[in-house]
């Protein structure tokens, strides 16, 4: 008997929109732990594994997608990142959107019932691009009005993540959605008195905690599921009306 | 003799069968055919071994024998998926009175003579895969009564949301109170005069309080009441819940909801009338049965060559069953009319363009969002009311989980049966899941 559409699977797809300009060299080494931290944790989790789809893409003056979404425990090899170049948001927003529009339209041709995608975005500088293209990119990626179905349905929830050279305002400006507060996203910054390496780390930890809470949230009320302040975390959470004096 | 395997030949079903309908489907295992009244469902040993089936005394279909023997094999649709094989049920602590998984199955009579019986029932409410891997309770919950005079049967069924840490308590305080005050009074006032905004804004009001305010002053209760505390700086510390505003409330125990009144007669012969009313993504759906001509006789239409009744010896009893066991395999697809289920009400994330998982609740309800609808039962189908659970799986009905659960609740299974049929097996399905099954008891057989 065919599968229908009726017959439709929940999917939550996770992307991590990697950053790897040269100034991301010494710590792309513990990036690359990330994957492989999170097929562990899909492993010992049988009821979120069945649930989510991971894939990354990497960018500097381009954006390269290095592993298509795909369930993580059927890869046999798992992609590593490695430098190259300039910090071109632009081009990173423009790909992400591209490939979000395509996966998504095939998962649901496939006849997958699919969330919205979550996509986790590390950096550690600021765009080399103009601002007017990287900011007509973000809008790009992220505007969608319901009513007239205007702009991109697919939008993601975007989390950035900053380490050590960022500018946190640029990016404080890149979570989304910002509300309806229930729904707003946030950011993580690299902790004082911590190093690049440890940071990634703590980022890789929640990012895969995120992962596994907002897969088991789909039976639910579900949504992504992120850290709150006061967490027994190493690691600056940022709201998106925090003012910041950094 | 004769008849003993003759009987046998048209419906035994063995494990060879089950092996042999999903021959080169890697790791999947068949299910067992529902239309074959479970008296007969007799494993035989193994897959090459189809020729020694046990039966036991012939009993008439839906007789009280017979749904005492339940073969319980578990149900997969389609990719069972990994969870199914590698979770790990777990208790939850802090709740150890709530049941993993309840099931009932009653019959119902119109009056207090009990002559006649009209409907059957079955209900379950089996506690998800991903709620039993994580050590935390159900959080569906069903009710069910009957009028004092036996005029209807009201039947609740209610999801707990899940972000809500007692919300079990929620959907189980809302189906126990809608059902005792409605079978209370509904045979004095009209299902129609019933105003169903003020029914569930009563029921939270009536119903939540006194166990909300009993958990908050266990130990138990402490995390609860620190996040009460936490939303609402202006809360005394000693605070009563009835302080507690609809959101406040609601961020510790909120539930869906749908209540369905039914008349236990078809006085005009039109179908019994149904009232339903929802908030929220717990729905009611009509599922339209197998014919009853059809039913049980899948295989006589298309067998080659119906064995003739007097050959009675061993050999053709068992080349009976084999040419029957071929007949199902090849009749399976079998035609399958379109539009078995039918959606009481809008179906979730239907023409959405990504899936949402959020819904209208109780205690915060707009009243736009209770849903009523006024429906005929009549004896070709039956009302289902289920949490997403078995919704979100189900979608618009026409798939392959539709067209499974329509076989197997076709005719009312055994009670036992119906709750393993609602603890099916499905890749990314693993809520909490709650099922009603009323249907019309056709014929004078009963």
């Amino acid at each position: 008997m065919a599968e229908s559409l009726d017959d439709s699977q929940k999917l939550l797809p996770f992307y991590l929109l990697c950053d790897v300009s040269a100034s991301m060299f010494g710590v792309l080494d513990d990036v690359n732990q990330i994957l492989p931290a999170l097929t562990v944790a899909l492993e010992r989790d049988p009821i979120i594994c069945d649930k989510i789809r991971f894939g990354v893409i990497d960018f500097s003056d381009d954006a390269r997608l290095v592993l298509p979404l795909c369930e993580l425990l059927d890869q046999e090899t798992l992609p590593a990142l490695s430098c190259r170049g300039g910090t071109n948001y632009g081009a990173a927003f423009d790909f992400l959107r591209t490939q979000l529009e395509q996966d998504v339209n095939t998962l649901k041709a496939d006849g997958y019932l699919v969330h919205r995608p979550a996509v986790f975005f590390l950096s550690d500088g600021s765009p080399t691009d103009a601002e007017s293209s990287w900011r007509s990119a973000f809008a790009n990626l992220t505007q969608y009005d319901k009513q007239t179905d205007q702009g991109f349905a697919f939008y993601p929830n975007f989390i950035p993540f900053g380490l050590n050279g960022c500018d946190p305002r640029l990016l404080q400006q890149l979570i989304h959605p910002t509300q309806p507060k229930e729904r707003s996203m946030k950011m993580f910054l690299q902790a004082e008195n911590q190093g690049a390496a440890e940071a990634v780390t703590t980022m890789a930890k929640l990012l895969v905690n995120s992962v596994v809470k907002s897969g088991a949230g789909l039976a639910g009320a579900g949504g992504i599921v992120l850290p709150e302040k006061g967490d027994d975390l190493d690691v600056v959470i940022v709201e998106p009306d925090d003012d910041l004096y950094l | 003799m004769t008849s003993t395997w003759s009987s046998l030949s048209p419906t035994t079903i063995s494990t060879s069968e089950t092996m042999a309908r999903t021959n080169g489907k890697k790791g999947k295992k068949g299910f067992l055919n529902p239309k074959l009244p479970s008296s007969r469902l007799q494993v035989a040993g193994e897959p090459s071994d189809s020729t020694v089936a046990v039966t036991l005394p012939s009993e008439s279909p839906g007789s009280s024998l017979e749904q005492l023997v339940v073969p319980i094999e578990p149900v997969e649709i389609g990719d069972p998926g990994r969870a199914a094989r590698l979770h790990v049920p777990k208790f939850d602590t802090r709740f150890p009175g709530v049941h993993d998984t309840v099931f009932d199955g009653y019959r119902i009579y119109p009056d207090h003579e009990r002559n006649s019986p009209t409907l059957d029932v079955r209900a379950a409410s089996v506690r998800g895969i991903s709620h039993r891997h994580e050590g935390v309770v159900r959080q569906d919950s069903y009710c069910m009564g009957q009028s004092s005079q036996g005029r209807y049967l009201v039947v609740a069924v209610a999801d707990g949301v899940s972000n809500a840490s007692l919300s079990h308590l929620a959907a189980e305080q809302t189906v126990c109170s809608i059902v005792a005050g409605l079978a209370e009074r509904i045979d004095a006032e009209h299902p129609d005069q019933i105003d169903w905004c003020a029914e569930f804004r009563t029921v939270v009001t009536q119903s939540w309080l006194g166990p909300l305010r009993d958990h908050l002053t266990s130990v138990v209760g402490d995390p609860t009441r620190r996040l009460l505390l936490e939303r609402n700086p202006e809360l005394p510390e000693d605070f009563d819940v009835v302080q507690l505003s609809d959101s406040e409330l609601g961020a510790v125990m909120a539930t869906t909801v749908i209540v369905a009144i039914i008349e236990t007669a078809d006085e005009d012969g039109a179908g019994h009338r149904v009232w339903l009313a929802r908030v929220g993504d717990t729905s009611g759906w009509l599922l339209r049965r197998f014919d009853a001509s059809a039913t049980g006789q899948v295989a006589e239409g298309s067998a080659p060559e119906p064995e003739p009744a007097e050959k009675d010896d061993e050999v053709a009893a068992v080349m009976s069953i084999e040419s029957s066991i071929e007949t199902v395999i090849e009749t399976e697809p079998e035609p399958v009319p379109q539009g078995r289920w039918s959606s009481l009400g809008s179906v979730k994330n239907d023409g959405e363009q990504i899936a949402e998982s959020g819904t209208a609740a109780l205690p915060s309800f707009h009243d736009r969002s209770v849903f009523t609808d006024l429906v005929r039962l009549d004896s070709g189908h039956a009302l289902v009311l289920m949490t997403d659970g078995i919704g979100d799986p189900l979608g618009g009905g026409s798939g392959m989980v539709g067209d499974h659960i329509a076989e197997l609740w076709s005719d009312p299974p055994a009670p036992l049966a119906f709750a393993s049929h609602c603890d099916f097996a499905r890749k990314s399905f693993d809520d909490d899941r709650t099922a009603v099954a009323i249907w019309p008891i056709r014929g004078p057989r009963g």
